[in-house]
């Protein structure tokens, strides 16, 4: 009995001195991240510091340009990268590392000149060898993890080299001094300047970013910065920190310190928090955000470039017959779609999102605003037409969605609407996302919810996709007429023209042929503090904060 | 007794191995890919997975695996570039097992109070309140009740912090949210020892000695009504330092539990390996303790034999 009870008293003592080895053997290595978030959490300027601190939900993939780039490389880079040029919101070019750059007459051949006063954050010359090193590693066979690494294949030998059948040395990008850049397309590309906007092409320091070890670019020390901003802490899921790159070319504009980004991915807690002042800027928020600040200064909304549609496979019967095709779409009532997935959502029937901007400097479907129009009339009798009067006789077609609350209300809206307008019926398959991507790539659906959100900001982004030869083309489009505009507007060495082209692109493939069925587009609601100004967005409607300032 | 830890030791690697092996073939046969993303064109999808060796046979891929695990080397993470599987867990786990202990401790000591008021009181509108709040707290999941703290003293009142940055303040509603489900286990169990304990005949024959009360209710009903709890105790530790996944998200911990659910959904495969091989070794490690500290309490356990 003693012995017994000895061991109890030892077993409590053990517990008890591990739950207190812990909390004081954490509590100093936790003390910076509090020191941190004190001097980041809200009123802006704790000793005249400007200071901002954003939240994001994780950071998908990591910092390096020429690696496995998603949204955390996009949250980081529009704070502390520069590339050769931009565009505002508007459509206006920004000339940023870029001083100027000429094209050939062919425009085969693009030349850009680097600013003189380009640097880096360690104070060395951004140089085209910059460039060239994202470049390269993109395209190694070997060890590149570049999702776009495709979206070099306009350069000449990129795509052979990056098969594993060219060398890189007859990749023609080249850096004819220190300070100029030169490509070499493989045929004229009316939206070459866009696609700059893509991780791919922004630079990474020669002989520091290597793809060998990927550590450098989380690593204050070695992560470079060509940006308003550089890298000073990263702590691996939870926050990041950048502050003021004293060798930005335009330092002067920059007003802000600090700028801290909180990784944050319950909604719940990036309300709270923005609320109880932790952080100054909520983004992707649920609707009701929107009804609840109404009035307020503090909500944002922006439009999204982004397109959910049904994809209708080509090679299911009755779906390869157009009247069905159209009858579903014309059956559809978008507005009560949209309504029912919440404030957020507009209804869309064009496939290229309405909020494009031209590259004419004017809204794309400003231009000609014409796409089809929604008749459940018109819907019942094509549908009668194709041999189905009244629904008699149409087979149940399956519908497949990713497994998330919003594309559930939108399937639940669509089942109800064909139902009502065309009396068929549709099987609903939630699946979960990657379950949904393979179904996606290997064809195997009737019905497929799609969605595209701009790469890059060019109708382009949206219509290549299609292209009979294009390995994204899921649901089989292979329509010459369509492969024809699409070259064209490739081509095309004036931009009003390559805009004809564009439109007649999309019209064969949606008001004609039907080949997507447009739904809906959105935009995103966010909080920011009332007192922060300066705030920019880019043409893919991507907020800056380089020259943001509060008060 | 060494004998019956090497025997249980032995028994857990063999368990491991079954654990890796399933686990390895699961994720692989799972749809999905770590490198797919809505705008990825597939042949560029497939280079990047030729360039993670994931285009070879799985039980090639599976062999590699075993190699470089044998090295300790859980392998680096698909999605997250340049982060290693061991860093993830060298920095997830502390943070992980201190709210884990931290919540099980208070549990500990408050449920088994709890537990004894319950079974001494002589109210019964106590007793009545008590066994309802043991009731209600069991069936709230934690992350209801962590929704609900956070919306009440972080968003409302404003007082505690809603992000979590390693302060006292901050651990004071995860630890409250984890806490909560386990004291009202505990409470009951300890109730149900207790009460049982208390009307045992050595108990009778304590009280006609003429003992004092504390005296009885320590020594001789508490120890013997411990039991139960010390088996338990196990599991529920495991259970606290796995099962924090949702609380670690709401209040942006910094844990492994996060990294287990995205893991997953990310198919990010070493990532998914390497968290479960190392929280199946910690189950095993706790499961083996509790057992043997239940036969260090009560002689009547021979493990030897049991085996």
């Amino acid at each position: 009995m003693k012995k017994a009870r000895r061991w109890i008293s030892l077993l409590m003592a053990a517990v008890l001195t591990v739950s207190l080895t812990a909390c004081s053997g954490g509590a100093a290595s936790q003390s910076s991240a509090a020191q941190n978030s004190a001097a980041a959490s809200s009123g802006g300027e704790s000793s005249g510091e400007k200071v901002l601190t954003l939240s994001d939900a994780e950071l998908e993939g990591g910092f390096d340009p020429a690696g496995f780039a998603l949204g955390g490389w996009v949250s980081f880079a529009r704070l502390c990268s520069a590339p050769l040029l931009s565009y505002d919101n508007e459509g206006n070019e920004i000339m940023e590392t870029a001083e100027s750059y000429s094209v050939s007459d062919d425009q085969l051949v693009w030349t850009f000149k680097l600013r003189e006063d380009a640097k880096w954050s360690d104070g060395s010359d951004v140089t085209a060898a910059d460039f060239i090193n994202t470049i390269r590693r993109a395209l190694d066979p070997e060890t590149s993890q570049s999702i776009y690494a495709d979206q070099l294949y306009v350069i000449a030998g990129a795509e052979a080299c990056h098969g594993g059948e060219g060398a890189w040395e007859d990749v023609q990008v080249l850096a004819l001094n220190d300070k100029t850049l030169e490509f070499h397309l493989t045929q004229p590309c009316g939206y070459f300047l866009k696609l700059l906007s893509l991780p791919v092409y922004y630079p990474s320091k020669e002989g520091v970013a290597t793809n060998e070890d990927a550590s450098w670019a989380t690593t204050p020390e070695t992560s470079l910065c060509n940006g308003a901003f550089m890298l000073s802490e990263f702590v691996e899921g939870q926050y990041y920190t950048v502050v003021k790159n004293p060798y930005y070319y335009n330092e002067d504009e920059v007003s802000l310190d600090t700028i801290t980004t909180k990784i944050i991915n319950d909604t719940q807690a990036k309300i709270a928090a923005y609320e109880s002042g932790e952080i100054d800027v909520a983004t992707g928020l649920p609707d009701y955000i929107e009804t609840q600040y109404e009035s307020s200064d503090e909500l944002t909304i922006w439009n999204m470039l982004t397109t959910l549609a049904i994809m209708p496979n080509l090679e299911v019967e009755p779906l390869d017959d157009v009247r069905v095709r159209q009858a579903i779409a014309l059956a559809l009532s978008r507005d009560t779609i949209a309504a029912s997935m919440g404030a957020n959502y507009e209804g869309s029937t064009t496939w290229v999102p309405k909020y494009m901007l031209s590259n004419t400097g004017e809204g794309y479907f400003s231009e000609e605003a014409e796409s089809f129009t929604e008749d459940a009339e018109l819907a019942k009798s094509l549908l009668a037409e194709a041999g189905y009067p009244d629904g008699a006789g149409f087979p149940t077609l399956t519908y497949t969605y990713p497994n998330n609350d919003k594309d559930a209300l939108m399937a639940q809206a669509l089942q109800a609407q064909l139902k009502a307008v065309l009396n068929i019926s549709i099987e609903l398959q939630a699946q979960e996302s990657e379950v949904y991507n393979t179904t996606k790539s290997e064809g195997s659906f009737d019905l497929l919810r799609y969605s595209w959100t701009a790469d890059f900001d060019d109708p382009i982004n949206y219509l290549s996709m299609f292209v009979s030869t294009s390995a994204l083309n899921f649901n089989h489009v292979n329509d010459a007429g369509f492969d024809a505009a699409v070259a064209a507007s490739n081509t095309a060495l004036d931009q009003e023209e390559r805009n004809a082209y564009l439109h007649e692109a999309e019209e064969i493939l949606v008001d004609e042929n039907f080949y997507m069925i447009p739904v809906t587009t959105m935009h995103y609601i966010g909080l920011r503090k009332a007192d922060i100004t300066g705030v920019t967005y880019d043409g893919t409607g991507l907020t800056l904060y380089r020259y943001a300032d509060r008060g | 007794m060494l004998k019956y830890i090497v025997k249980r030791l032995a028994m857990g690697v063999v368990t491991m191995f079954f654990l890796i092996t399933i686990t390895f073939w699961l994720t692989r046969l799972m749809p999905g890919s770590p490198f797919a993303t809505d705008n990825i064109s597939p042949s560029v999808l497939a280079a990047l997975e030729a360039n993670y060796g994931l285009d070879k046979p799985i039980d090639q891929q599976f062999v590699i695996y075993l190699q470089s695990l044998l090295q300790g080397n859980l392998g680096v993470s698909y999605t997250r570039t340049g982060v290693t599987v061991n860093d993830l867990i060298a920095q997830g786990f502390p943070v992980t097992l201190k709210l884990g202990l931290i919540s099980f401790a208070i549990a500990l000591v408050i449920g088994t109070v709890i537990g004894i008021w319950m079974s001494t009181t002589k109210s019964s509108a106590v007793k009545g309140w008590l066994i309802t709040g043991s009731t209600l707290f069991i069936s709230i999941p934690g992350f209801v009740l962590a929704i609900v703290l956070l919306m009440v003293f972080g968003q409302g009142l404003k007082v505690l912090p809603v992000l979590f940055d390693g302060s006292f303040l901050s651990y004071i509603m995860p630890v409250l949210a984890l806490a909560v489900y386990p004291i009202a286990q505990i409470s009951r169990l300890v109730h149900a020892s207790y009460t049982e304990a208390m009307n045992q005949d050595y108990v009778v024959m304590a009280r006609a000695k003429g003992l004092g009360k504390r005296r009885i209710q320590l020594l001789h009903i508490l120890k013997n009504a411990m039991l139960p709890l010390i088996t338990v105790c196990g599991p529920m530790i495991a259970f606290q330092i796995t099962g924090s996944f949702v609380v670690e998200s709401i209040f942006t911990i910094p844990g492994i539990g996060e990294e287990f659910v995205n893991s997953v959904n990310s198919r990010d495969y070493t990532v998914i390996m390497g968290l479960t091989i190392f929280l199946g070794g910690v189950i095993i490690i706790t499961n083996l303790l509790s057992d043997l500290a239940c036969a260090l309490v009560d002689p009547r356990i021979k493990l030897d034999k049991a085996s």
